[in-house]
């Protein structure tokens, strides 16, 4: 069995090579940029090596946000944003979780399809859809307008006029971004609920808990890696999203910090900033990572112990 | 509450919620196809049934060369991705399952990184990457289906490590017993054994190229490189005909298709359980 | 001092050093690292200046490789070097391709397949999102075209700096005096046409619905103004997705209402902050949209008051009105004076390997009967010819009275003036006063 250790090791080199180059490279070209400079035609100019690195655009950048400019605006626009959008996520994803993995008897089949159905629907068709239906002679708004939600909405503030879902409303960009991203939250919960030990919770009733207190205090504690593996399958790339916000709104109100990376690197000419923001938002979400990873860890262990 | 009444019961609001969640995630997307079909302009009034938008005259996806170009150009991307991600994934899934010492760990969190990068981050990267370091490939088909690759590989190592893992060691150690030589471990023993995961995960790369957004359109070059995504973004806020639903309700059959398919493969000869769980894209 | 006498133990002070050492060492490297914002390329010097020029002459501003920023009152003749000299008199045209690079849906395709079958060659072309995209690309040498569209007098330094223009032989030419405006055939960007050919003309103005916006937007002392007051069209507003034009919108009203001359191509941050500031209280009066989609969402209704590109107008009108909208429903204000008029034009690539065939395209688009097809049929641009104004197109009943102001007058032009090449430090101003403006 002498070269089969290097058969396999040969066999992942050209995938490892591949990532290497497509995209850890990919990634260090990100930092070059945004410590590099730009030419006259606004195309960025890389510096390669770390001892050249010139940080006029990232300290820019840095400076603009200590002194409340628009990049600290945008950027807790987008915390706000994402944190309701999570929060209303696990509210409504939870109970449909723990249904299906716990209560759907028969039924588990046909509710399964419909949660794992919209994971393969184009996200942007999902909101071509809502666009259509909150359009202001759309059958959602109509809907919406007989069944008294949107007086509701109107008058908790959330909607500025009738029939105004699309004027640049955050409310309705907050509620898309729950619409598209929940799928990718409830699959890895429900899985996460599955896979809990029934007996568990029997052992827990036959010591004479209520099956609320039962709930409260093993199954969900013991669902707690599940909801942040989910929590985080959706805040990471909801982070960086800007097609939502652009599409259900074209506002500036409701511009999200992928919305100014766009700007600046499709539209605009300043690829550095542009990069400069990208390596700030990676920033951030690393340090989400790896905070994860802690309490996963931990919660892990404690599970193993109950 | 009758659930607290009875401990065994079924909650009735729990179903409720569940209910009207799954009512709520479908339906836009099922009126959206509906009006796809709809004889008249409009995507919010009903005016008829009719196939104009897809087979009619000017302005249907068949007879719109705006249209009909994007929809061949991301089929065109998917099947080259699907081409290249596979072997590659499947490669990469064999190597590094069967890896031992050193580095397994980091090969391993390399392929997961795409998994939880956010794509806009993905595609400033791969921007800056085809403007900047390969401008001989610059932007185009070829760095959308690069770009593409990139991040369907992990997915097929994942599905293919899967299946890896069930099938077991014992398999090619019997072949390796009766002194066959590691290639044909390979390509004998192993392969035909994780056919079933391979065809599945070609059929989510297919599914996952289709639908994909950010990269694509980021490293697209010029009008000619529009995909169906593309195509949807630029055109929903405007004001489109329903041509546009028409479109997204074919590349829609076609990735349900492609999957269904790869599902029905799969749970023929991997077993249901093992399907369910690739359903659910168990990682 | 002994680290004893301090009350620290060794090992919190060896701990002390190291995190100093570390943030001198830190220090000491970014004081290495270079810490700037200008671009490269910028600081190129103008050349020798004489020294009474320096001290008595306040300069204005340059642009890439110090060239001069052309101006209305500052006209550049750019020379013909002897390594790019045009293509000789009488050379039949190629067989082609013709290698074309244009905006998406900038050009009538119907147009273009009667040039193709005249001339017997095939046409392909190509399509850029951005001008900067667009000379960032064929200046790289990957990509090399034979005709060039859809550039504007703000990117003619870039495209002398980086050598990428053929200059144009006007012997093929003859439709050029012939039929356009005079203030085109020689315009201050390009004396003596030598690099460039106008392609269509357009003026920044109001685009509003005349059914559901009560105010006679083109009867108010500032019609500009209207933006300020129209909460009643909250969330129906749009602004144009450009920052050039978007912030001089505001600069416009301005000095309108101080009944003087902007200068729309301001170095002064300043008076852009200002414009900043203004375009932003719109988010809490209107809550505008920033689009440049008003071609169709103003005829659709989705909108009912958009800042407009005449052309967008216009082309609603031709091509996406649903039907049951009448064309006059829709109606376009433009200011005679001290907005924006701006020019495109024709240029043919240095690279070009059928250059011939590229002028006979450019003289067959100024022929008078192809660039009417190419404007009703299709863009809604309206093309430098004499004989194309707006009474001729109402007298054909291809456009309302409302949107008589949509067609762009000679005399427009001089009044008027265009968006502009800034030095590289005044679009920086620019630029972050438009990321300012898109945060909200």
């Amino acid at each position: 069995m002498g070269g089969s250790r290097w058969t396999w090791r040969l066999l992942a080199l050209p995938g490892v090579a591949w990532l290497s180059v497509f995209f850890l490279v990919a990634l260090y070209a990100v930092l070059a940029v945004a410590f590099g400079n730009q030419d006259t035609l606004s195309q960025p100019v890389p510096f390669w090596n770390p001892l050249d690195w010139n940080v006029g655009y990232v300290l820019e950048m840095l400076k603009n946000i200590w002194h409340g400019g628009q990049f600290l605006t945008v950027s807790l626009r987008t915390i706000e944003f994402v944190t309701i959008a999570v929060v209303l996520s696990l509210l409504v994803g939870y109970p449909v979780a723990y249904f299906t993995a716990r209560h759907a008897g028969r039924w588990k089949g046909l509710v399964l399809v419909g949660l794992i159905l919209p994971l393969w629907i184009n996200y942007l068709m999902r909101m071509l859809a809502w666009i259509n239906l909150l359009a202001p002679d759309g059958l959602g708004t109509r809907a919406l307008h007989t069944f008294g939600i949107e007086k509701l909405f109107l008058t908790l503030g959330l909607l500025g006029a009738p029939g105004g879902w699309l004027n640049g409303e955050p409310t309705t960009v907050i509620l898309a971004l729950v619409y598209g991203y929940l799928p990718f939250f409830i699959l890895p919960l429900f899985v996460a609920i599955d896979r809990i030990d029934a007996r568990q919770i029997e052992a827990a009733r036959d010591l004479g808990a209520s099956p609320l207190s039962g709930f409260l205090r093993v199954t969900l504690p013991l669902s707690v890696p599940g909801i942040l593996a989910g929590i985080v399958l959706i805040a990471l790339p909801m982070f960086g999203d800007y097609y939502t916000a652009d599409l259900v709104s074209s506002s500036t109100q409701t511009n999200m910090i992928g919305n100014q990376i766009d700007e600046f690197m499709r539209q605009g000419s300043q690829k550095v900033t542009g990069a400069a923001l990208t390596l700030l938002l990676s920033v951030f979400l690393l340090v989400l990572m790896f905070y994860y990873l802690r309490t996963t860890r931990r919660a892990g262990t404690s599970a193993q112990t109950a | 509450m009758t659930w607290i009444r009875n401990p065994w019961g079924r909650p009735r609001w729990l179903a409720l919620i569940t209910a009207l969640y799954v009512l709520w995630s479908v339906v836009p997307v099922l009126l959206a196809i509906a009006f796809a079909f709809n004889a008249g302009r409009s995507r919010t009034t009903w005016q008829g049934f009719s196939f104009r938008w897809f087979t009619g005259g000017t302005g249907s996806v068949l007879h719109d060369p705006a249209l009909r170009d994007a929809l061949e150009h991301t089929l065109l991307l998917a099947v080259i991705c699907v081409a290249v991600a596979t072997p590659l994934g499947v490669a990469l899934a064999l190597g590094l399952q069967r890896w031992r010492g050193r580095g397994s760990g980091t090969v391993n969190s390399l392929m997961l990184l795409p998994l939880v990068t956010p794509e806009i981050v993905m595609g400033v990267a791969l921007l800056l990457l085809f403007l900047r370091i390969f401008p001989g490939i610059g932007l185009g088909t070829k760095a959308q289906v690069i770009g593409q690759v990139t991040f369907t590989l992990s997915y097929v190592v994942v599905i293919v490590r899967g299946r890896l893992v069930s099938i077991g060691p014992e398999f090619e150690q019997a072949a390796a017993d009766l002194g066959a030589p590691p290639r044909d471990q390979v390509f004998r023993v192993l392969l035909p054994l994780l056919l079933p995961a391979i065809v599945a995960s070609a059929a989510v790369a297919f599914a996952i190229s289709i639908d994909d957004f950010v990269v694509t359109q980021y490293l697209s070059g010029d009008a000619s490189t529009t995909t169906v995504s593309m195509l949807l973004y630029a055109n929903a806020r405007g004001a489109p005909t329903p041509a546009l639903n028409a479109i997204a309700t074919v590349g829609l059959a076609i990735t349900l298709l492609t999957l269904i398919a790869a599902f029905l493969v799969y749970r023929r000869f991997a077993g249901g359980q093992e399907a369910a769980s690739l359903a659910t894209m168990e990682v | 001092m002994h680290p004893r006498q301090s009350g620290m133990s060794r090992r919190q002070l060896l701990r002390r050093s190291a995190v100093g050492a570390a943030g001198l060492s830190a220090a000491g490297a970014l004081a290495g690292c270079e810490n700037t914002t200008t671009p490269i390329g910028a600081a190129d010097a103008a050349g020798e200046v004489s020294k009474a020029a320096a001290e008595l002459v306040v300069p204005k501003p340059l642009g890439p490789a110090g060239l001069p920023l052309p101006r209305s009152d500052n006209a550049v003749t750019w020379a013909i070097t002897d390594d790019n000299k045009p293509i000789a008199d009488g050379v039949k045209p190629e067989v082609g391709p013709l290698r074309i690079y244009n905006y998406a849906d900038y050009v009538d395709p119907a147009t273009v397949k009667k040039f193709q079958q005249k001339f017997n060659a095939k046409v392909q072309v190509a399509t850029y999102n951005s001008s900067d995209e667009a000379i960032a690309k064929i200046a790289s040498g990957a990509v090399s075209f034979d005709l060039i569209m859809g550039l504007s007098g703000s990117n003619m330094v870039d495209l002398i700096a980086r050598r990428l223009l053929k200059p144009l032989n006007h012997s093929y030419l003859p439709n050029l005096e012939k039929n356009i405006w005079p203030e085109l055939v020689d315009p201050f960007y390009d004396r003596g046409a030598r690099y460039t050919v106008p392609y269509v003309v357009w003026m920044d103005g109001i685009g509003w619905r005349n059914d559901k916006v009560k105010e006679d937007i083109a009867t108010m002392d500032v019609p500009w103004d209207i933006f300020w007051q129209a909460q009643a069209y909250r969330g129906q507003v749009g602004i144009l997705d450009d920052r050039r034009d978007a912030l001089s919108m505001p600069m416009q009203r301005d000095a309108m209402r101080r009944d003087v001359r902007p200068d729309l191509n301001t170095e002064d941050e300043a008076v852009v902050d200002k414009a900043q500031r203004d375009l932003s209280a719109l988010s809490a009066i209107c809550n505008p949209k920033i689009t440049i989609t008003d071609y169709q969402t103003l005829p659709e209704g989705k909108t009912v008051l958009h800042h407009s590109w005449s052309g967008d107008v216009l082309g609603g009108v031709f091509y996406y009105r649903p039907k049951n909208v009448p064309p006059s429903a829709l109606s376009f204000w433009g200011p005679v004076q001290n907005g924006v008029v701006q020019n495109d034009f024709f240029c043919v690539g240095r690279t070009a390997t059928s250059p011939a065939l590229a002028h006979q395209f450019i003289n067959f688009f100024l022929d008078e009967r192809n660039a009417y097809a190419n404007f009703v049929d299709f863009t809604g641009y309206t093309p430098p010819q004499k004989n194309i104004d707006a009474d001729t197109l109402l007298k054909r009943n291809l456009i309302p009275k409302s949107l008589t102001q949509a067609i762009v007058r000679p005399d427009q032009f001089a009044a008027n003036q265009e968006l502009l090449q800034l030095s590289v430090q005044g679009q920086r101003f620019w630029d972050d006063a438009w990321s300012k403006f898109k945060v909200g």
